[in-house]
Parts: structure tokens; C-alpha cells; sequence
């Protein structure tokens, strides 16, 4: 099996604002998509707490253990780190995505003045703790954002929009650290 | 006469000299100044023209309420029209001109409007203009030209703008004393605090307040030091919409501080916010009074010279009338006295008047039961006629006093325009003879001036009430007074300055007919635009009550709409402009792409290779070149874009039947079929193809184009339609990287490279499809054509995708490989008939596209019922063949109309192209189209007519499979 390539070779890591702002690649890892169906919510999410371990996205199932479910949507379940084996295909199903997601890492002292400008949610620490992740619109294009610890930021991206999207957001970085 | 500068006083920075250009001549100020308070210290009067009669007009307000000094702002090539010079900050090397006016300020041709009698009253369009039988297409352009206000840049706009959400618990729009106590108990009960105020300062009018200095100084120190609170300032809240969601504009550049705008930095910053509850602290506006000439320099509210007097250090006029209905005026002669000017006379409509304001008039000649009648003086104010006023009737003559400014307060009218943005209906408050907010949702508080309570110490009072109320009476002892009836030929009486609205306008308007207040406003223009009628909608409102003999209320109200103040399109846009207007998707292939000389075209979203021209090739040799190659040889092509939505479960089968128009249930593992789609109106949706890679699993592609569409569709057929199929789908597009292997030695170069699968045409059939390897790395190969070649769509997990693609490249140079893009693809499925976006254009059945055959009539799908609706069955209906130029040298353009010969060239004849191409392998120009029952036209000549530039062709019917129609080739 030829190595992985990444849509963003040579561009990342890059940082801007003056070094406020750093978006790093993630390391690829799996990353899938799992539906329950009409009825087997609560199975489902039994079958992948026990296999990650992690009642819900939680800083340390994503971060140190790099397993870890998230809700997206009714019944859905973005997960990463692994495939569940065990999943009983009367609850549910799962779709592998590992190709299709970019995993970008925003670290720095302005990375959430940036990220007001690009998703429109409420990021105050009172409404984004750490561990929390949603599924939100990017320049109308949808992605994942979570916030594993304090200081960093993840963009769970398409990876046809991973490049555009760093264009952007450098972009939208420039407009505002110039004021 | 004029204004000028005191020897002190005002919150400017004296030690700070600032410079601007009016009109090409140098003005100075200081830092702290508006645009506005520098122009009326440099004794300047007339400071603009009026909007239909060109008058000299000078300052009004001294805030967001000007309605007549409006400037365009010059940053080098760019203009900024209709700037407000009382909100304009004077800043270092400033340009601003006056507008609307021909060829000078001081001198206006176009103010002869003013001497035409009668001609621009209320509906001087209609009735001028229109009532002329052609007349309006010979007026427009005249009229467009000297119609409008400041003329907007023709460049694009340079600047940049920042957007950015905001998110608080509560958020106070209003700096003024009751937003600012506001601010500071919300935040003190522990609450987030965003504090908004439009002005360069804080403290609304207590900054004009002779007395309230100290308490302000000591308020914004509380409020600044609270890290509760977040004050943005030079921020106006723009509109209100629904979930308290706010517009909020935050000016960041013509500053004292920033200077002019620098193209790198934003000139704006666009907050949308949304508060958990929402503080309304907007305050009040003084209002005017109507009276002949009114609107002649030197007339200005009373509360507006307090405001330049205190704030700015410069003194109006020398020598005023006060004109007032109430008692605040009162409040300002201490401030009109310490800044030197003479009070000629104190006039006020009411017969008595209290002892306190008695007091305050003390050694003044105090008029009760006076009004100012006429104002005189075009270019300045030179005086105002002075007469008895009874039961609103002037009795007897009236005399006459010299002065240079007439201060006018004919009340205060409440800013409720945020509260009208969401559709909450003014109250009116008698008492107050003022609307307030009306039932707002629960989430909205107002407090302050806004609901009534016009004194500093009842506006606090008021806000910190668990839950503020209205004022139940007014606090500022009053007597309605709108008008001043005008003696015969004292000239105009203006309403609404801004769009030159008189008293006449709003009476000629009942006059004919116009009992609605909401007719009368788009009649006569009033408070429209810009202005939404800060000064003026009450007063219209109050006089077209008067004329119906109707009470206030009964009148109606009229609507505010956002935005409360001009917003630039471009902080709308933010910094989503030009090339970041839209992200673009790049595929797995696009650096290889890119490397070997692709030119790349924008389809959606998608950045495609578009074609790959050769040394000295343009589009047209390459797109030929690439289409020859792949029907003599082998070409590869970037399939990537094609949409891609993997469907799991054990009713996809079921799923797919229900959607698809042709059946499902039998297709087996390994296999693919082509399917169509419909919209629930029996229209073509899209078409693609459909793998079953197991028992419960499927893959379908769309076109490029259609994937979000579809994808969107499918979604919601299984959440609302049908929740019982256990169904799961999802987008996998970016999953895998795809490319076509076209051309008749495409099976010869794959069997060089692919282990783990047999390739021949037994093992895998055309519509076949086989999980196999190339270099080690999984892929999965799909035979199926879209050019008519025999071919192969090979998909591979994204990031492995340009090591496949590398190894095809290799193996295919003993072949003569070739690369194509979208445009030799293109003529290829032209060549062969296929449809694509331009046959898929939702105006088409599955029955015009010649592919009835695949409408099931075993089963019911989405569309199968509409699809059968007469108008869609009609033998007339345009229907898919090919066309053939009888020259076939002429080339046919998509959209061409298509009329039999000697028809009438009406309408949109019987049909159109739909596609067009030079076909290499026919070696003339082909085409697609639909025509009205076509396939019974093969070899008859019809002729296709540009709608565009006339252009004749005569071209011959056939059928649409010009190339292999047996499909000799793809089933090789």
C-alpha cells in the first residue's frame, strides 16, 4: 500500500496574524460515518461507547486516546479513530470516510478571533467547552469543529474543500488582524 | 453670519489640528470634531442642495437624525456617497464634496426646480412624465440623470471589510444615560454584556447636558473597567431580525486615531450577533416643526446647537430665536447663553408656561402663545416672522426678528426603528403625542428615553426596573404643535428635508385620495431611503391625520426598515469578495493536472481540467486533438466530480425503485445500471449510474453538478417520507478519487496493471463492475462508457488516488496515452447521444429525452404520476434528436431557437439546441436539441435562428446517436 497523501502536501503547517494563528494536519486516521436505525438509537450508541470507551466526544477520546464519537445529526454519528467491528447491521450501519475528511489542527492565541469569522456559533468557553463538537457550516460548506483541549481547535473539513478552506481562512485572517 | 469656534469648551482635543478638503478648499478642526461641527466653525452655511428643489441647505441635527448635510467621501479613485456629516469624524487629509448639485455649491442651475410651480409636487412623475403617451422612455434618462443624490463609485469598491458573530447574553443598543445603566446592572448580575452606541462616544445626550459631565465621567469609568462589558462604539445596530439576531456596523477607520482608510485594514466590521435578551436604550430624537421656509440655513433643532456648543466647542449662530411647544428647549438657553450667542426671543406656542421655564427665560423676551410663522433668508437665515398663535390659527400679522439661527423643539420623538424591524407594532402614547415599542418578545427589554422617560434621572430610574415601563405621562410639559399654517406665497413649509416633502405634498396627496399613511409615504416619498424618516414620519403621520379629521392612531403607523443607517454592500459581502466569494473544490488529481499544462475551468464548485493544449495549441486544436486520441487509442480523464453517495441497508433496493424511474430489485452484485431520477413534478432530475457492491450496498454517482441536489433529495424522501426504510446514505465524493480510462486499448493497458481481476469481456461484462488492485493499492473498476469507447471508471481512496493515476500514466506511454478534459469529454457524449446539463435542464421529461422505455409501469417512483400529465405527454412537446448543419462547415450554438422552414420567427419555436460541438470523429459540427416531435422529423431541414444575433442555419434532423449507434465499440 502506497503512504497517504494529503491534499494540503507543502502548504501546512502555516501560521499567520503575526504566529497568533497555526493550522497543522492531523495525522490521517479512520474516520467514518454510522446510522442507526428507525428504533436502535440508544443500541447504537451503546455498541460505540463500548467501543471507544467514551460516553460522548470527550477531550481525552480525542486527544490522547484518538477514538471517539460525535452525534451529527438524528441517529448519526460522525466516529473516528477506528472502525467499530461489532456493529449489528439490524441497528445500524457505518461508512468509511478516512479519505474523505482532513483533519485540521488550529492552534495559537487568535485562533478563536478567527474562527468567529468563519462558523456561526457561539464559541464563548460558556457555550464551546472543552470536548465539544458540532457540525456547522464553513463558508456555507459544511464541517465538524471541535475543541479537544484549552488551546486547540479541530476542523474536521472535505478534503476537494481542505485546500480552499485554508485559503480562506488566511484570507479572513488577514482582514482582520490588519485592523 | 455663521458659526465659529469658542475659546473653549467642547470634548475636542485642541492640541490636535486636523485638516480636510470641502469642495476643494481646506477646512480645519480638531480632533474630536465631526465633518459637520469643523464646517459650521469655519462659518460655512450652505453645506448642501436639496433633493428635487436644489435649496440651499445647511445643518439640521447634529447626529444620525441630518437629514440635508449629506457628502461624498473621496479615498483616492473611490467615492462613498451620502455620508452624514454630523456622524462623518474630521480626520487628517479628508475629502469630502457636496452632491447633487450643478456646477457648484454655491451656485445651482438646477435649483431653477424650485421656481417651476407646481410641476415637482407629490406623484410628479405620473402625472409630469407618464400621463404623455411615450413620454416616460424620452424623460427617463433626463430624469435619471438629474434625479438621486450623491453618485455612487463606478470602480469597484477597494476596500475591505471584516464580518465576524457575536454572541452575548445581553446586548444594550445605546450608550445614552438609560443604556449605560443598563449595561453596567446587567453585567453586575453577572451577565455578559455587549454595549453598542453609534456615536464616537459614549453618553448620548447627556454629552450636550450642561451638568451631567460629571456623572457620565464617572459612569463610562464604571463601565469601562467592567470585564463584563464589551463596549463597541463608532457601532450602530443596523437591523433586527428574527432569534435576536443583530446587524451591527462597526466603523473602524476615518478616525482622529486611524486616518483614512488603508486598503490593507477593513474600513467596517459587520458583528452578526445574537443576544440572549436585548436591551433597547435608543433613546430620542427632537423633532422639528413645521413653518414656512423652514428649511433655510441657520433653522436647526434646538437640542443640535446644545449638542455643538458642548461637544464640539462651536457656536451655531450669534444671535436665535428659540422656537418651541415644550419645555426642553428651555434647558438649552443656559447652554446658548454660555456660549455668547443673544436669545433674541424665546417663542412658544403655548399660552403659559411654567414658572421653572418662566425662570429660565428670565430677562429674555419670552412670546407664549406665539409661533415662529415664516423663516427668511435663502442662502442664510436672516430672520423669522413672529405671529399670535390660537387654536393652530395665526391671528393678525405677525412682526419680525432679525436673527441668524432659529432653534426649533417641537418635542421628542422616541427611537423605536429596531423594535419596527422585527414587525412589532408601534403604541401610541398619548400623553407622550410619540409611538413607543409596541408588545416585543419576551426577550426585549427597552428602557429609557425610547419608552417615554425623557429627563436623564427618569431614563436611569427606568432602567433599573426589573422591568421597565412606558412613561404613563410626560415628564416635558407640552402642546401638539406640528404646523404653522403659512401665509398665501411664504413660501415652501418642509416636512421631510431629505426628500424635499412639504406640508402641500402631504395635503395634495389626501387631496387625491390617499388615506393610507402607507400610500401617502410611497406617494410623496416621505421618510423613505435612507432617512427612514427619523425627523419627519410623525410629523407626516400627525398632518395626514389632521387632514383625515382622525385621531393620531387611527391614522396608522408606518414601518422602519432596516438598515437604521446606510450599510456598504461590501461589509454585507465581508470578506467573501472576488476570488473568495466561492471555495472551490480541488480533486485528488488537480497538482498532476496542474503540472501537465491543464487549463482548468470553474463548473460549480468544481476547479476542473478543462483541456491540456500542446505547444501552440489553443483550445479548439486541443479539445480535437484529445477526442481523436481517445476514440484511436486510450485517454484518461479526472472523473473525481462526479457525485458519489454510498446508500447502506437492507432496503436499498426498495429505496433505489422508489426513486429511480426504471426497477432495482433485480440488479446483481458486480453489476451497474444507468438510472434517471425525477422531481416529484415528473421533470428529469438528474441521472447517473447505481453499483451494487453487496447485498445491502450501493454506490450511485450523479452528475457533478446534480450530487448536492441529489443528495439533499435523497435525505429527505428517507426522514420524511419514508423513515420505515432502513436506508442510510451519505455523501462519499470526496472519498474517492476517479478516473475514465477511455479508448479502444484501454482493456490492453489496465490488464498490464491491474491484478486480482480478470478484464476480459466475459468477466467483466459492459455495466460490470470488479474490486481488483493496481500497485498494491484497492480500487474499484466500473465498465462503463460515457464517450461511446469501450472504457473503464476506476475509483480509489482519495489519498491514494495520484499514485494510481501515476501508474496508469506510466503504463499507458506505450499506448500513446493521452489526457482529456470536460471539453473533448464533452464532444465524445455529443458524438454518442448522450444527455447531459444541457438536455438535464429541468424543463425535460424522461419522454423528450427519448428514454421512455425506461418509465417503469410496474412500479410507482417519485414523479411517476405528473410525469403523465397531458401537457407533458403532448406529441407537440420538443423531443430529443441530433442536427446536423447542412453546411457542415457552420457551427450551432446551445440555445439556438428552432423553427420549421417558412415559419413564422415567433416566439420560442419549436424547439432548441441543447448542445453543440465540432464532432472530429464526424469531422463537421454536430449538435443536440429538442424539437417538437422530432424523432418523427429525421431528414427534414429545419432551420436554427440565434435569438442573440439572428444567425440562420439550416440544419438537417437525425437521430441523436451520431457516432457507433449500434455501440459496437463501448460493448467491445
Amino acid at each position: 500500500m502506497p503512504d497517504r497523501q494529503s491534499p494540503l502536501e507543502g502548504v501546512l503547517p502555516v501560521s499567520f496574524c503575526q504566529g497568533t494563528v497555526c493550522i497543522a494536519e492531523a495525522t490521517p486516521s479512520m474516520m467514518a460515518e454510522a446510522q442507526a436505525w428507525d428504533g436502535h438509537q440508544a443500541e447504537l450508541e451503546r455498541t460505540l461507547s463500548h467501543w471507544s470507551g467514551a460516553a460522548t466526544v470527550s477531550s481525552e477520546a480525542f486527544a490522547e486516546k484518538g477514538m471517539g464519537f460525535a452525534q451529527i445529526g438524528p441517529s448519526r454519528y460522525f466516529l473516528w479513530g477506528a472502525l467499530p467491528t461489532e456493529l449489528d447491521m439490524g441497528v445500524g450501519t457505518c461508512v468509511d470516510l478516512s479519505h474523505a475528511r482532513v483533519v485540521l489542527v488550529l492552534t495559537g492565541d487568535h485562533v478563536r478571533d478567527l474562527l468567529v469569522r468563519a462558523v456561526p456559533l457561539d464559541l464563548r468557553d460558556c457555550a464551546f467547552d472543552v470536548g465539544h463538537m458540532v457540525s456547522t457550516p464553513l463558508h456555507h460548506i459544511p464541517v465538524l469543529l471541535a475543541r479537544p483541549t484549552l488551546t486547540q481547535w479541530v476542523l474536521i473539513v472535505p478534503r476537494s474543500y481542505a485546500r480552499s478552506m485554508v485559503d480562506h481562512l488566511q484570507h479572513v485572517s488577514d482582514v482582520f488582524s490588519t485592523a | 453670519m455663521s458659526g465659529f469656534r469658542l475659546p473653549s469648551g467642547g470634548q475636542i482635543d485642541r492640541s490636535r489640528p486636523m485638516r480636510m478638503t470641502f469642495d476643494g478648499q481646506e477646512v480645519t478642526g480638531f480632533a474630536g470634531d465631526t465633518v459637520a461641527s469643523a464646517l459650521m466653525a469655519s462659518g460655512r452655511r450652505v453645506l448642501a442642495r436639496s433633493f428635487k428643489y436644489h435649496r440651499p441647505r445647511g445643518l439640521v441635527g447634529v447626529g444620525v437624525d441630518e437629514p440635508n448635510a449629506l457628502f461624498e467621501v473621496v479615498n483616492g479613485a473611490t467615492v462613498d456617497p451620502n455620508t452624514r456629516a454630523t456622524t462623518l469624524e474630521l480626520c487628517d487629509g479628508l475629502t469630502v464634496r457636496s452632491q447633487n448639485r450643478w456646477p457648484s455649491l454655491g451656485f445651482d442651475l438646477m435649483s431653477l426646480n424650485d421656481w417651476v410651480p407646481g410641476i415637482f409636487s407629490a406623484g410628479f412623475y405620473y402625472k409630469t412624465f407618464m400621463s404623455l403617451p411615450g413620454g416616460w422612455m424620452f424623460y427617463e434618462r433626463i430624469i435619471r440623470r438629474a434625479a438621486g443624490m450623491g453618485q455612487a463609485g463606478r470602480l469597484p469598491d477597494p476596500a475591505r471589510y471584516d464580518r465576524a458573530h457575536l454572541y452575548c447574553d445581553v446586548l444594550v443598543v445605546g450608550g445614552g444615560p438609560a443604556g449605560l445603566t443598563a449595561a453596567l446592572k446587567a453585567a453586575d448580575d453577572g451577565r455578559d454584556v455587549v454595549l453598542v452606541e453609534q456615536d464616537m462616544a459614549l453618553g448620548g445626550q447627556a454629552q450636550s447636558e450642561p451638568n451631567a459631565a460629571p456623572w457620565l465621567r464617572d459612569m463610562i469609568a464604571r463601565i469601562m473597567a467592567h470585564t463584563g462589558i464589551t463596549v463597541l462604539t463608532r457601532c450602530t445596530a443596523a437591523g433586527d431580525y428574527d432569534d435576536r439576531t443583530l446587524m451591527l456596523l462597526e466603523r473602524l477607520s476615518y478616525t482622529p486615531d486611524k486616518g483614512l482608510p488603508d486598503l490593507d485594514a477593513p474600513q467596517a466590521r459587520l458583528w452578526i450577533t445574537r443576544a440572549d435578551q436585548v436591551i433597547l436604550a435608543t433613546g430620542a430624537m427632537e423633532r422639528s416643526i413645521v413653518f414656512a421656509g423652514n428649511d433655510a440655513p441657520g433653522v436647526m433643532l434646538a437640542s443640535a446647537a446644545a449638542g455643538y456648543i458642548q461637544r464640539y466647542g462651536v457656536a451655531p449662530g450669534r444671535r436665535a430665536v428659540l422656537f418651541t411647544n415644550n419645555d426642553s428647549a428651555y434647558d438649552q438657553i443656559s447652554v446658548l447663553q454660555s456660549a455668547g450667542i443673544e436669545i433674541a426671543a424665546v417663542v412658544d406656542c403655548r399660552p403659559v408656561v411654567s414658572g421653572n421655564c418662566a425662570e429660565k427665560a428670565r430677562g429674555l423676551w419670552l412670546r407664549t402663545g406665539h409661533a415662529v410663522t415664516q423663516a427668511i433668508g435663502r442662502h442664510a437665515l436672516q430672520g423669522v416672522r413672529i405671529g399670535r398663535i390660537s387654536g393652530g390659527v395665526v391671528q393678525g400679522p405677525a412682526g419680525y426678528e432679525a436673527c441668524d439661527i432659529c432653534l426649533v423643539s417641537g418635542g421628542w420623538t422616541p427611537t423605536i426603528h429596531l423594535s419596527s424591524h422585527r414587525g412589532t407594532r408601534p403604541a401610541y402614547a398619548r400623553d407622550l403625542q410619540a409611538f413607543l415599542p409596541g408588545d416585543m418578545d419576551p426577550a426585549y427589554r427597552a428602557c429609557g428615553a425610547v419608552l417615554g422617560h425623557w429627563r436623564r434621572q427618569e431614563a436611569i430610574n427606568n432602567a433599573l426596573e426589573m422591568a421597565p415601563t412606558p412613561a404613563q405621562s410626560c415628564s416635558i410639559d407640552h402642546m401638539p404643535l406640528w404646523e404653522v399654517p403659512a401665509a398665501k406665497g411664504a413660501g415652501k413649509a418642509f416636512v421631510d428635508f431629505q426628500h424635499d416633502v412639504t406640508a402641500s405634498d402631504i395635503r395634495l396627496a389626501h387631496r387625491e385620495g390617499f388615506v393610507s399613511v402607507e400610500h401617502m409615504k410611497r406617494y410623496t416619498t416621505l421618510g423613505m431611503a435612507g432617512d427612514q424618516g427619523k425627523t419627519s414620519n410623525l410629523t407626516g403621520l400627525a398632518m395626514m391625520s389632521a387632514c383625515l379629521g382622525q385621531d393620531l392612531p387611527q391614522t396608522g403607523t408606518t414601518t422602519f426598515r432596516p438598515p437604521f443607517t446606510p450599510v456598504p454592500i461590501g461589509a454585507l459581502a465581508g470578506p467573501d469578495r472576488g476570488g473568495a466569494h466561492t471555495l472551490l473544490r480541488r480533486t485528488p488529481f488537480r497538482a498532476l493536472d496542474k503540472a501537465a499544462g491543464a487549463v482548468f475551468v470553474n463548473l460549480g464548485h468544481w476547479q476542473r481540467a478543462w483541456y491540456y493544449p500542446r505547444e501552440n495549441e489553443d483550445i479548439e486544436d486541443a479539445y480535437k486533438r484529445e477526442a481523436r486520441d481517445v476514440r484511436a487509442g486510450v485517454g484518461l480523464c479526472d472523473v473525481s466530480t462526479l457525485g458519489k453517495i454510498a446508500l447502506k441497508g437492507p432496503d436499498t433496493a426498495e429505496f433505489l425503485n422508489r426513486v429511480y424511474t426504471n426497477g432495482w430489485k433485480t440488479l446483481r452484485v458486480g453489476y451497474v445500471r444507468y438510472g434517471l431520477m425525477l422531481r416529484e413534478d415528473g421533470i428529469v432530475m438528474d441521472d447517473g449510474t447505481t453499483a451494487r457492491l453487496g447485498p445491502d450496498e450501493y454506490l450511485m454517482t450523479t452528475t457533478s453538478g446534480g450530487a448536492g441536489k441529489v443528495m439533499t433529495h435523497l435525505e429527505y424522501l428517507l426522514d420524511t417520507q419514508w423513515p420505515d426504510l432502513r436506508v442510510h446514505v451519505t455523501s462519499v465524493t470526496d472519498q474517492w478519487g476517479g478516473v475514465s480510462l477511455a479508448g479502444p486499448k484501454s482493456r490492453e493497458l489496465l490488464q498490464c496493471i491491474v491484478t486480482g481481476s480478470a478484464l476480459d469481456g466475459t468477466a467483466l461484462p459492459h455495466m460490470a463492475l470488479t474490486h481488483a488492485e493496481i500497485a498494491d493499492t484497492p480500487v474499484r473498476i466500473y465498465r462503463l462508457s460515457f464517450s461511446g469507447e469501450l472504457a473503464y471508471e476506476i475509483f480509489v481512496p482519495a489519498g491514494y488516488a495520484e499514485h494510481v493515476y501515476k501508474v496508469i500514466w506510466a503504463a499507458g506511454k506505450k499506448f500513446n496515452i493521452t489526457r482529456y478534459g470536460v471539453e473533448s469529454l464533452g464532444t465524445m457524449r455529443i458524438e454518442k447521444g448522450h444527455v447531459a446539463g444541457g438536455e438535464l435542464d429541468g424543463r425535460t421529461t424522461i419522454f423528450d429525452l427519448g428514454l421512455g422505455a425506461m418509465a417503469s409501469s410496474k412500479k410507482g417512483y417519485i414523479g411517476s404520476v405528473l410525469q403523465h400529465r397531458p401537457g407533458l405527454r403532448s406529441v407537440d412537446r420538443p423531443t430529443l434528436v441530433g442536427l446536423m448543419p447542412v453546411d457542415p462547415m457552420q457551427r450551432l450554438t446551445g440555445g439556438t431557437l428552432l423553427y420549421s422552414e417558412g415559419a413564422a420567427v415567433l416566439g420560442p419555436g419549436e424547439g432548441r439546441v441543447s448542445s453543440a460541438t465540432w464532432s472530429p470523429a464526424l469531422n463537421r459540427h454536430i449538435a443536440l436539441g429538442l424539437l417538437a416531435n422530432g424523432p418523427s422529423r429525421y431528414g427534414e431541414t429545419v432551420v436554427a435562428i440565434s435569438a442573440v444575433d439572428g444567425t440562420r442555419i439550416d440544419v438537417t434532423v437525425t437521430s441523436p446517436h451520431f457516432f457507433d449507434p449500434e455501440g459496437e465499440r463501448q460493448y467491445a
